[in-house]
């Protein structure tokens, strides 16, 4: 079974005055270890899909089954507790907590789902380590470049071991080096947990990488590609 | 929920920013100061007010004939008789004592002159227990229980032109219309620290009180000093059940000077609406505060509902952290406000020249006094933590309903 399913998936704002067609009849599956990007031009809808996939934003028709469960169904709470247990998040403004070191912020997700202190951080240093911070634990967001910020989010989001890993142009603030090194980690993450990850990018060489291609024309499919291994 | 999460959150939440904390935990500090300050100073003069017209005056309770309070005539004098006496000193015992007292009013005269004065029949002894009044000796000696001398207040004196070692003479109506007028030797002079009293007061011994008012040792009233209000109203209900069946009662200082109680109450009220303008100006510097710290903050308050925080537990944080501000200026306002008010509780302030002759007249004493009553305390505390209450209903209400996908936006 497919980890994420999306049936006949519209997004319509405006329905009532001139509709602006955001989603249009997608209908997408995505499987478990995946390495995708969604690609298109600015406007064609990328985050409104990674968002109704997140549960961030609800569908004006159609579908969205995670696992199985139709988030549809969920109640505002029991969604957000959803959230914290299926999905992590990657933002293109990194938005970690501001007053939260590295370790912390990396933790916040675990503490939040109320694991035990001792596990909650020996995975944290963990996946600190393996996004190539493991100097920098106690500093502060501010105290970091935005490409280490960057890794800071991305090791925040898979620490708890979600389901996967929605990013929304997670090197669009990143110098090209930077945009490439954070491509790396989460190919690596990709191999060695077998992590799910699903990010929209516009940029080419960040495509490149990508094992499956999803291009977007106006909020409709134009293209589904998987690459050859 | 993981508590401790939320705690360091609010905590370092509250240390972004310090010098807007700061200032906020210091406006609160300082109004908390200023309102202990003005509360002390009410209670406290309300405390004077109180103790010293029950011990100059009233006393905590009085046990008079039913009709003596409307018609405060000596014909309502009683006696007590040995039960009742006995059964009264049973019950007092510790918290209490019982004073009788025969109070008329009569004319007094000098060589010359002549004027109303109210002659108040005492056992030194007890006197001096109630009110101290030996400290306000200025002239002469205190009476004993067996003399048949006055003492006078010094602007009684004054105003008769009588000096000590003079002779006072009183004429009034004594137990039934009888007539009673004596002649006596002045043995002491007191300034008494109410005004009014000290220009008609005459002390005689009890017993000779009542043999000049013909009243073969009855009292006009009974006064029953008390250690607290409390032990007061207790000792109350039980002479209550004492006096059943008596043509006696029982009454409590605030029966006998509802006037007073009046005063004290429209006063108190003045004083908490100063209080009140105080504080909502106050709650206004902190909503400010509340207010730019929830909404500059809108953006991560969606990260962390989109990550996976409940609202709910938001909102509780961002609870905890008003609360927090609140403590921390209350709670310096209370330590620092502390020795303030013991400081000026210890040494009140002297009233300049003008002002205290007018307190005087008053029958107060010519200094500001402070009050250390807990309930001044409390009573900041408490209207600091509903004030900051109804302050937290913005951030949480705001936690619980802002838009996550607009805000993540931004
Ligand atoms: N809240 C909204 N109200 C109206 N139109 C919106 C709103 N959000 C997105 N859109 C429109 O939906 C389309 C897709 O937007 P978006 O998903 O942000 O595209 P992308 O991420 O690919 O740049 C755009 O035409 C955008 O203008
Ligand atoms: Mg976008």
């Amino acid at each position: 079974m497919p980890i994420i399913q999306t049936q006949q998936l519209f997004k319509i704002y405006n329905e009532d005055t001139i509709p602006v067609y955001a989603l249009r009849d997608l209908s997408l599956d995505f499987e478990e270890g995946e390495f995708t990007t969604i690609v298109g031009p600015s406007g064609s809808g990328k985050t409104t899909l990674l968002n109704m996939i997140g549960g961030l934003d609800t569908p004006t028709r159609g579908d969205v089954f995670i696992d199985g469960t139709n988030i549809a169904s969920l109640r505002k709470g029991d969604l957000i507790d959803f959230r914290l247990r299926n999905i992590g998040f990657v933002f293109q403004s990194y938005n970690l907590i501001p007053v939260l070191t590295a370790l912390e912020n990396v933790s916040l997700i675990m503490e939040l789902q109320n694991l035990d202190p001792k596990s909650t951080r020996e995975r944290a240093l963990q996946v600190l380590e393996e996004v190539g911070l493991a100097d920098k634990l106690h500093s502060k967001p501010s105290e970091l470049s935005g490409g280490q910020q960057q890794r800071v989010a991305v090791a925040r989001a898979l620490a708890s071991r979600p389901k996967f890993v929605l990013a929304d142009e997670p090197t669009a603030n990143l110098d090209s080096k930077a945009a490439m090194n954070l491509l790396d980690i989460m190919a690596k993450l990709n191999e060695e947990e077998s992590m799910t990850f699903i990010f929209s990018t516009h940029d080419q060489r960040v495509i490149e990488r990508a094992r499956r291609v999803v291009t977007l024309v106006d909020g409709a499919l134009h293209e589904d590609l998987v690459k050859a291994k | 929920m993981n508590w401790i999460l939320i705690f360091k959150l609010a905590w370092r939440n509250l240390w972004r920013n310090k010098r807007r904390t700061l200032i906020t935990a210091g406006s609160i500090l300082f109004a908390v100061i200023l309102a202990l300050l003005m509360d002390s100073m009410n209670i406290g003069s309300h405390e004077q007010i109180i103790s010293n017209s029950l011990r100059f005056g009233t006393g905590y309770l009085q046990i008079q004939d039913t009709a003596y309070f409307e018609t405060p005539s000596l014909d309502f004098a009683f006696d007590l008789d040995k039960r009742q006496e006995e059964a009264l000193n049973q019950l007092l015992r510790h918290h209490a004592y019982a004073v009788p007292r025969v109070e008329s009013f009569v004319l007094a005269a000098g060589e010359s002159e002549t004027r109303g004065a109210l002659v108040i029949g005492i056992i030194p002894e007890l006197e001096n227990r109630m009110n101290g009044f030996q400290n306000f000796l200025t002239e002469g000696k205190i009476l004993n229980n067996d003399d048949q001398m006055v003492m006078v207040g010094s602007g009684l004196a004054q105003r008769l032109s009588l000096s000590l070692h003079d002779t006072l003479v009183v004429i009034g109506q004594g137990y039934q219309g009888m007539q009673a007028a004596g002649k006596y030797p002045i043995k002491g002079i007191i300034s008494h620290p109410m005004e009014f009293l000290d220009n008609q007061l005459i002390y005689l011994p009890f017993e000779e009180a009542s043999w000049l008012f013909v009243m073969d040792g009855k009292a006009s009233h009974w006064l029953i000093m008390a250690d607290t209000d409390k032990s007061a109203l207790r000792v109350q209900q039980e002479i209550e059940k004492l006096l059943e069946g008596t043509e006696l009662q029982v009454l409590h200082w605030k029966d006998l000077q509802p006037d007073l109680v009046k005063a004290l109450a429209f006063d108190a009220v003045s004083g908490r609406i100063m209080q009140f303008i105080l504080y909502v100006v106050i709650a206004f510097g902190i909503f400010g505060t509340v207010l730019t710290m929830t909404l500059e903050r809108q953006k991560e308050f969606a990260i962390l509902v989109s990550l996976g925080m409940k609202r709910h537990i938001l909102a509780l944080q961002c609870f905890i952290e008003t609360i927090l501000i609140s403590i921390l200026g209350v709670g310096a306002g209370i330590v620092l406000g502390f020795p303030v008010l013991f400081y000026f509780n210890r040494n009140p302030i002297p009233l300049g020249e003008g002002l205290s002759d007018l307190v005087k007249e008053y029958g107060m004493e010519p200094f500001l006094p402070f009050s250390l009553a807990p309930t001044v305390f409390i009573f900041q505390g408490i209207t600091m933590l509903i004030l900051t209450l109804i302050i937290t209903t913005y951030p949480v209400w705001r936690s619980l309903t802002f838009p996550v996908l607009e805000n993540l936006r931004r």
